[in-house]
């Protein structure tokens, strides 16, 4: 085993040298911005990634699940002026339960129809964050003044305290989804990604290890959504609906579900297209929207399956297609 | 809420729940013959309303002017996105409802780029309004509901009394075997997403003077439009048409009650209930989701 896998820990650690040191390396403030950006959306996506590469559930949700971190993290800080560290692990169990509801209906609902119902679900949160003032502030959304406080000798504050904290997470998020596919758990969600009905004759346990595995990925959702509130000051009900959903899915099924370093490609893609290309907003979305499709189309297993052909060919098959 | 409060309610639930009709007879059409699931459905019917609204800054409002263009514009957008795109996922049909999702950014984030985001009128066609007793009836309330009826009439007797539209509902509850008996099914896939794009398009330029047209009302209607044709069981068009009128009268019975701003969650809510509880809908349709 070690044998096999040393380059890609080679590879792993060149790569993380390079972006650590990716601050000295001449990057504009704007770059840097962009890199925090890839960074905190790379958390959310390697949940999302997770879920699809183990137990292959996709979910137009999981943007409202980022919503769910950031607005418990933003309302206490907001009303019991909480401090980050504690606002962090509360989002994440937040977004957690939220992400075990929604998983329950995957149990009955297949297929399209179960993105279908994530696409519901997360238009009812935008709904209740838009008219439920009381808790939400509604369309004028909250302002987070504050910076995370100092914890030992982490202090996040400046933009490059931010980039290095938002690193640290991605990494540990991309190395948990690693494990995960790797451990018994993920075995099992295989098995009942590729057939339910043996898993379950030969003794898994489909309801509560699909459940779990929306839970696991609803808590990746939930520290992106509470770090992305706390760098932005400010959270709104529009940047958690259905749209943000479904960006995550572009993210996910540009770069390549299928191999490890798929998603933050697509990640890169989709958050630093708009620095590159210098567009409006609305029409960098139509650029990235006519390139999901495209991707669909013609390349299903996404873009790092142009590079990565050795992946490829050990996946082969239509393992790595787009389903649900 | 007084018995002529009550009829002022039903009376525009019905015209709200003409344009639903439109739309998710469109849903249930396309997903009886294709299985596919066209999330993008509301951002073509929009552009409709959009298209409208310039031809009348243009024109000056002459209705003919304004809605047929903007009905064809429609047209031409669900038979293209069929031709170029959605042939493709025929044997894959979640690659099919990926795909619309990828559409639906463009297409919101096109119509932001094109019009703007704050919200646009079409003047009424109709801006006479009839008092009866209490009750004050909207013209164009009328026309709208007046116009639905007769669609549907037409589509009724299209696909009972003609032999295409028979083969249409041959091809819908078996492709393969009506394919076998001579039914040109290529070819009745893209008629259906040209019956979807009329349908749309009607919807598009009568909510364009109901409603303000925002950019993001389409994800609203398509959800809607699919938990319709979803209760009505997918494929099922008197199905869907009963279902559009349960959940247009009942909405506005919600919103006569105070709580408007709610009534879109409550049919979200019902959309993912009756997709856990009852899949196959309260109808019976060419097939349920499994």
């Amino acid at each position: 085993m070690t044998h096999k896998n040393s380059p890609a820990i080679a590879g792993a650690v060149v790569l993380i040298v390079l972006a650590a040191a990716l601050p000295y390396a001449g990057i504009s403030n704007r770059g840097l911005h962009t890199a925090v950006l890839v960074c905190i959306f790379g958390v959310a996506a390697y949940g999302l990634g997770m879920l699809y590469r183990s137990a292959g559930q996709l979910s137009v949700a999981h943007g409202s699940l980022m919503g769910i971190g950031a607005y418990t993290a933003a309302i206490l800080t907001q009303t019991l002026g909480l401090s980050f560290w504690v606002c962090l692990p509360l989002a994440m169990m937040a977004a957690a339960l939220a992400a075990g509801l929604i998983g329950y209906p995957s149990l009955r609902v297949k297929g399209h129809y179960f993105l279908i119902v994530t696409f519901g679900f997360s238009e009812i949160f935008r709904t209740v964050a838009i008219n439920w003032r009381g808790l939400t502030n509604g369309e004028t959304g909250i302002v987070i003044a504050k910076a995370p406080e100092p914890l030992l000798f982490i202090e996040v504050g400046s933009r490059i305290s931010w980039y290095y904290f938002s690193l640290t997470a991605l990494v540990v998020a991309i190395l948990a989804s690693a494990l995960i596919f790797r451990s018994g758990f993920g075995l099992r969600l295989e098995a009942l990604r590729e057939n339910e009905s043996l898993a379950r004759a030969a003794g898994v346990n489909v309801a509560r290890d699909k459940i779990v595995a929306f839970m696991v990925s609803g808590l990746f959702a939930g520290a992106a959504g509470a770090m992305l509130a706390y760098y932005q000051h400010f959270i709104s009900p529009h940047q958690f609906g259905s749209k943000a959903g479904i960006e995550l899915i572009l993210m996910l099924l540009v770069g390549g579900s299928a191999s490890l370093l798929g998603p933050i490609v697509g990640v890169i893609v989709v958050v630093a297209l708009p620095g590159a290309l210098d567009l409006s907003p609305s029409q960098n979305e139509i650029v990235l929207g006519v390139i999901f499709i495209a991707i669909i189309l013609l390349l299903p297993r996404g873009l790092i399956s142009v590079v990565d052909i050795n992946k490829v060919r050990r996946v082969k098959g239509n393992k790595s297609e787009a389903r649900s | 809420m007084n018995g002529a409060e009550f009829a002022q309610q039903m009376f525009n639930g019905l015209s709200i729940a003409s344009i639903y009709a439109l739309v998710s007879v469109g849903i249930t059409l396309i997903f009886g013959l294709t299985s596919l699931v066209n999330f993008a459905h509301g951002e073509f019917m929009l552009i409709g309303g959009y298209v409208a609204v310039s031809l009348a800054a243009v024109t000056g409002g002459s209705a003919a002017l304004v809605a047929l263009p903007a009905i064809l514009a429609v047209v031409v957008i669900f038979v293209a996105s069929e031709r170029s795109l959605f042939r493709f996922t025929l044997k894959r049909p979640i690659n099919g409802f990926l795909i619309s999702l990828g559409l639906i950014i463009v297409f919101q984030s096109g119509i932001a780029e094109i019009w703007g985001a704050s919200p646009l009128n079409l003047e009424p066609l109709v801006s006479s309004v009839f008092s009866v007793g209490d009750l004050r009836l909207s013209g164009q309330r009328l026309l709208t509901i007046a116009i639905t009826l007769a669609i549907f009439a037409s589509l009724f007797f299209y696909m009972t009394r003609t032999r295409q539209g028979l083969a249409l509902r041959a091809a819908a509850m078996d492709r393969e075997t009506a394919g076998l008996m001579g039914v040109p099914v290529p070819r009745f896939v893209t008629l259906v997403f040209l019956l979807g794009g009329l349908l749309g398009g009607v919807a598009g330029v009568l909510l364009a003077s109901l409603f303000p047209l925002t950019p993001v009302l389409g994800s609203h209607f398509i959800v809607k439009g699919f938990a319709i044709a979803l209760a009505g069981g997918l494929g099922n068009v008197a199905g869907a048409l009963a279902a559009s009128l349960v959940l247009g009268l009942g909405e506005a019975l919600i919103a006569g009650f105070g709580f408007a701003a709610w009534t879109d969650v409550t049919a979200f809510l019902l959309m993912i209930l009756i997709l856990l509880v009852r899949p196959q809908g309260f109808f019976k349709g060419v097939e349920a989701p499994h």
